[in-house]
């Protein structure tokens, strides 16, 4: 059995105005990776 | 991340900073195990003040307070990841230097740094130079539309271990264009 891992991530976000529209993406990414990741064969060995 | 096949959920903290004038903390450790947790963390980025990069660009001091943060946690990971996203480049000139310095440090922590550069303003050799301590990488994405394939593709990379075919072709562009700039210098 695979054991399970604590996972620490720190983002670090540079952006300008311009790159407003990557932030709103981000938020919506991270609802869909946590779909992806959890509905998925993804695992971290 | 969660595991599949019911055997069980590894444990996902999250926190996220800014880096532009000041370098600010916009969530503090978030733990996502599942959807609604990432939808939660989602709504608090996007209710987050974000305070819009300009001005200078202090990649260095982003990176110490962010190691510092992973060193004192007693969230004592087995994986330690940070994860930049900029469209700049360090400024003023002595954050490229301090920048590297801390990749460094976080490397002899067993700490990952990974980057996303977008647009064409952003300095591939830098970012090579920032990712290339330990096992960390960069990508590249060619401007703002491409910014969420290539975060989703640095995702799936990070969890599996696996560039995707995506991926593999972000990072070529992102080669690509060190490969040109070398030619042209």
């Amino acid at each position: 059995m695979k054991s399970l891992n604590k996972i620490i991530a720190v983002a670090l976000l540079s952006l300008t105005a311009s790159a407003n529209a990557a932030v709103i993406e981000l938020a919506l990414l991270l609802d869909r990776s946590g779909s992806m990741i959890s509905g998925s064969a993804y695992e971290i060995q | 991340m969660l595991a599949a096949n019911g055997q069980g959920a590894d444990q996902l903290y999250v926190s996220a900073y800014t880096f532009g004038a000041t370098v600010d903390q916009i969530i503090g450790s978030t733990l996502v195990t599942d959807d609604a947790s990432a939808a939660t963390f989602g709504a608090m980025f996007n209710a987050a003040n974000f305070g819009l990069a300009g001005g200078t660009t202090p990649t260095g001091d982003a990176l110490e307070l962010a190691i510092g943060d992973l060193l004192v946690s007693g969230n004592n990971g087995d994986i330690r990841i940070i994860d930049i996203s900029t469209d700049g480049n360090p400024y003023p000139g002595t954050q490229a230097a301090k920048a590297l310095a801390q990749a460094t440090i976080a490397s002899n922590n067993g700490i990952a740094v990974n980057a996303i550069g977008i647009g064409s303003n952003v300095d591939p050799f830098f970012l090579d130079d920032l990712t290339a301590n330990g096992d960390g990488f960069f990508v590249i994405a060619p401007d703002i539309n491409g910014f969420e394939t290539a975060l989703e593709q640095k995702l799936i990379r990070e969890i599996t271990g696996v560039p995707a075919p995506a991926s593999l072709l972000l990072l070529g562009l992102g080669f690509i264009g060190l490969s040109l700039r070398r030619k042209s210098s």
